[in-house]
């Protein structure tokens, strides 16, 4: 075997020789041992570096982009005799300058592995093959039962944040016009609601501000529960290249846990679980005590900062360092960063969206910005991240429930812009009532008042909170449950008809990254046996149920992923996110775009508010925006009552308590979240051996401390219990604060039956009220050292159940083993 | 003057207020977001009621009857499903809509008086009002469509 560089297979190429007759490139770096690679010190440009992996020499080079995180690194798909045999970074792509990181040049395995090629309907308890035409017919004759008898309001679908945009949109004139249901929800609720719901209160609209070029030129970078160094690598290599580089900016992290991340902090702030918005007020209130504030930029360009000042001026720092544990000290160390730096760039995830007063917080962060000013000039923005690679598709195309192309449900003019689009009467696009958050969704089905439910590329049964509820709902007699999946998922296996799906590199489209850049993803390969791209099945499902509009004519007009794109592009012309100056031509060949791409920016928009006038004008804004405290709908009149025309909205929030706090009981807190080598709940990224082999097991993280209280040594399993659940895990130690434990979400039972695992048994059925966000950043737990011997037993038994009754039958077993 | 009537008349009010969020948070226990919002909204009115005590005793206020009947005549009848929680909502609409033309009629006085302190007080009792209305608002509009046509 030959290792080399392509480099080096350059200089090789350069003297002439056939690279092909005596050398496969096979890896140019090893992304498992060294996660970023090394190290491209700069000033001004990034440096490109061309990341590859391949397992055999490609006949073909096939455009796409990563779909691995919300990143979205441009990449090529290597292909030989239809079958992807790796992958490049694309060296002219904005995003990632040819890099890559380890989900992505290890994750494209599971395209060949363990596929669903075959419909599944489920008869007489079983899931058994079927085929195209029973699968759909009985999707459809359930569909018009239910809305003879109880309107298109018992059915709802829950998608994801991993398909195309063109199939967003598709879906989401199917719901919105076809059925005229108004509960569609995805699983981006689970990762980016909070994102969109803090920007648009800030700003009027979704979409971050600024653009990742901003990393190269900043003077400061704050990170507040984000780990980019685990969670979206290639940008953390840039963030990286730029502290090797001579003008190195400073790095403020806020973080509970020692992550890759806050190990490279100039300051790091670990505050208590639950308390961002005490922690974020302190910021707020020295930097305004200070003066640091940009008094012009307030008053010509915001509305609210007196009710700010007066909301954060009760947190000093000594009261700070109470609520949350920061030292005054430390905090005073990052607000003399954060107050004085010219230029600065901030970011937000999980440990902000998934956590206590999610909107509240997130909205402080764009206050910082605010105040400040710094925003709409290169160096400046706050990037509210997103979860998945197209998570901004979701939202931006109505598939989670939003109005396409960023309308506003309660603008009346909006909505007959829409219908006037699809040819529809207004009334039929459900405009009175807001669309049904998942949380809500699942409740309602728990109720029994929605009876079908349409879940496509999601895998609830890991992925949502108090897993035992969701199992138990999703198990229902009277619910009637369609998953459409590559993979015979833990969902997949509870459905009673599961459609097999196409993925990635198997079909055509365009996703959206988290700076606005999109991408084209080019079909490479054929899907395997009878899988079909989702756009395919939801245009079947729209053919059979003979969807029209009012004149007659179908109701959905395209039949390819490029005319579904054309489509899309007069939805969005004229919002902010105006796709109107792209083509599939245009996106081919060279680097992704940013929204907007219009006329007026034919080669899109780097930056949004250059001029500092915000969507927030009434009649173009995304949303009216809500009650920080209890996620009130604020009304039409209200808002337009007080019309901020263009200027941003600063909105203040006090601290509030967590619902669920350590007791006797249940003594610590548990957060949860994500690790490098792998993406959601591992059905692409546990199925590659190298990251499978790099993070194997779920585990208990917690404190030297703790683990000597609890006599707990490295490797232990450990049982920890919540009000909801319990798992057995192995347990880590250090790296985290005492009192507070951590264990990684993407573990489930598709691969590993036996042994609850699963974070989400822990966590609790409660969501933020605005951006109706699960918490799955706080539990109160508590653990003991497992009786492994009593286990064992019991796994033993397991083992002989699981002989008899097969695969199909691990959910009942686990439920048999009480977990 | 009548000022010591309808400071006891938002009093009570609040005291019943409290009480009925309180109640129905209770009763609807397994709606999450119901539950949290509702204690949060109680709280709120809890808080309004101890903050006048010191106006009944500024003006001889007097805790009134009204509003306790009120909230008897409203809550006594509805279980807790989804049906019951659209009616119970709209009832605590009502309660919350009593409080505040209370408020509306009291600030009238207050200003008239010129005390700045009950002017305050009550206005932000008004303006709580409102964001319990808007927030019931939400709720009946999100919950309703399920119930009349599905349940």
């Amino acid at each position: 075997m030959y290792y080399l560089t392509f480099g080096m297979a350059a200089a090789v190429a350069d003297k002439g020789c056939d690279i092909k007759s005596f050398i496969v490139v096979r890896e140019t770096r090893d992304s498992i041992k060294d996660i970023w690679g090394d190290r491209m010190p700069y000033q001004g440009n990034w440096p490109v570096r061309v990341d590859v992996k391949l397992e055999e020499e490609p006949d073909k080079w096939v455009q796409s982009a990563c779909v691995l995180c919300s990143n979205c690194c441009g990449m090529d798909i290597g292909v030989k005799d239809g079958k992807i045999v790796g992958v490049r970074g694309r060296e002219a792509d904005r995003v990632n300058h040819g890099r890559l990181g380890p989900k992505g040049l290890h994750g494209w395995v599971a395209n060949h592995k363990d596929r669903l090629t075959k419909p599944l309907i489920r008869r007489n308890g079983k899931l058994e093959e079927a085929s195209w035409d029973e699968a759909m017919n009985l999707i459809v004759q359930k569909t018009k039962e239910l809305q003879e008898k109880y309107t298109s309001n018992a059915i709802g679908f829950y998608t994801t944040g991993q398909l195309f945009l063109e199939e967003y949109y598709t879906l989401g004139i199917i719901g919105k016009a076809g059925l005229g249901t108004p509960h569609m929800d995805a699983n981006t609720r689970l990762c980016t609601a909070t994102s969109g719901a803090s920007l648009s209160q800030s700003f009027g609209s979704i979409g971050s501000p600024g653009s990742y070029t901003d990393f190269d030129t900043t003077d400061a970078i704050l990170h507040v529960g984000h780990n980019p160094g685990s969670q979206q690598t290639v940008l953390w290599m840039r963030i990286l290249d730029r502290l090797s580089g001579p003008n190195p900016p400073k790095l403020v992290v806020i973080d509970p846990r020692t992550t890759f991340t806050a190990e490279k902090a100039d300051v790091h702030l670990a505050p208590r679980l639950g308390t961002n918005v005490p922690l974020l007020n302190g910021l707020l209130n020295l930097i305004i005590w200070a003066g640091h504030t940009d008094a012009a930029f307030i008053a010509a360009h915001t509305t609210g900062f007196e009710k700010l000042k007066a909301t954060v001026s009760a947190w000093t720092p000594e009261r700070v360092e109470e609520f949350t544990g920061v030292p005054a000290a430390k905090l005073v160390a990052a607000a003399n960063i954060l107050g004085t730096t010219p230029s600065l760039v901030s970011t937000a995830l999980q440990g902000v969206y998934q956590s206590m007063q999610a909107t509240a917080a997130a909205v402080q962060l764009n206050n910082l910005h605010l105040i400040r000013g710094l925003i709409g000039r290169s160096g400046c923005s706050v990037f509210q991240m997103n979860g998945q690679p197209s998570a901004q598709n979701t939202h931006e195309c109505g598939a989670d429930g939003e109005m396409p192309g960023l309308r506003n449900w309660k603008n009346p003019a909006h909505v007959e812009e829409l219908a006037r689009l699809w040819n529809v009467d207004v009334d039929t696009i459900p405009h009175w009532v807001s669309p049904t958050p998942a949380m809500q969704l699942f409740k309602f089905a728990q109720q029994g008042v929605i009876k079908m439910l349409w879940i496509s590329a999601t895998n609830p049964a890991v992925s949502l909170p108090d897993l035992l509820r969701i199992r138990n709902i999703l198990e229902k007699e009277n619910l009637f449950v369609v998953v459409q999946d590559a993979y015979l998922t833990e969902t997949a296996k509870l459905a009673d008809v599961v459609l097999p799906a196409a993925i990635w590199g198997e079909k055509t489209g365009c996703f959206t990254n988290a700076d606005r850049t999109v991408h084209i993803s080019h079909k490479a390969i054929d899907p395997p046996g009878e899988a079909k791209p989702d756009l395919e099945i939801f245009l079947d499902y729209a053919r059979r149920m003979d969807f029209r509009d009012k004149d007659g004519a179908p109701l959905v007009k395209w039949s390819t992923p490029e005319e579904a794109f054309e489509a899309w592009k007069l939805c969005s012309k004229g919002r902010p996110c105006d796709y109107s100056g792209m083509s599939y031509e245009k996106l081919t060949g060279g680097s992704g775009i940013q929204w907007p791409c219009n006329e007026a920016y034919p080669e899109g928009k780097e930056r949004l508010y250059t001029d500092w006038v915000f969507n927030t004008a009434g009649d173009y804004c995304q949303s009216y925006g809500n009650d920080l405290q209890t996620g009130g709908e604020m009304p039409r009149e209200r808002y337009m009552n007080s019309d901020p025309k263009g200027r941003a909205v600063i909105k203040a929030a006090d601290y509030e308590p967590p619902h669920e706090q350590p007791d006797k009981e249940y003594p610590l807190w548990l957060t949860t979240g994500r690790l490098v080598y792998h993406f959601q709940t591992r059905t692409k990224t546990g199925r590659s051996q190298e990251l499978h082999d790099a993070a194997p097991e779920a585990f208990l993280q917690l404190s030297e401390e703790d683990a000597a209280q609890y006599k707990i040594a490295e490797g232990d399993l450990v049982e920890v219990k919540s009000r909801r659940g319990r798992v057995v895990v192995p347990a880590q130690i250090g790296g985290i604060a005492p009192g507070i434990l951590f264990i990684p979400y993407h573990y489930g039972y598709w691969d590993n039956p036996e042994r609850a695992r699963a974070a989400n048994e822990l966590t609790l059925t409660e969501w933020d009220p605005v951006s109706k966000q699960p918490y799955y950043k706080y539990a109160a737990v508590s653990i003991q050292k497992a009786d492994t011997s009593a286990l064992g037993k019991l796994v033993a038994k397991a083992k002989d159940e699981i002989a008899e009754v097969k695969q199909e039958a691990a959910t009942v077993l686990r439920d048999k083993l009480k977990l | 003057m009548h000022i010591g009537y309808f400071i006891g008349l938002v009093y009570s009010g609040e005291k019943e207020l409290a009480k009925a969020f309180s109640s129905v948070a209770q009763k609807h226990k397994v709606e999450p977001e119901i539950f949290n919002i509702c204690q949060k909204l109680s709280s709120w009115s809890e808080k309004h009621a101890a903050a006048l005590l010191q106006f009944m005793e500024r003006y001889s206020g007097k805790e009134q009857d009204e509003p306790e009947e009120l909230r008897d005549t409203m809550f006594s009848m509805f279980r807790a499903t989804s049906f019951g929680l659209v009616r119970d909502l709209q009832n605590l609409w009502v309660l919350v809509n009593e409080v505040k033309i209370c408020c509306v009629t009291l600030l009238q006085g207050a200003y008239s008086l010129r005390d700045k302190e009950l002017i305050l007080l009550v206005k932000e009792c008004n303006e709580t009002a409102d964001r319990q209305l808007i927030w019931l608002m939400s709720q009946i509009k999100h919950i309703s469509p399920q119930v009349l046509v599905v349940a």
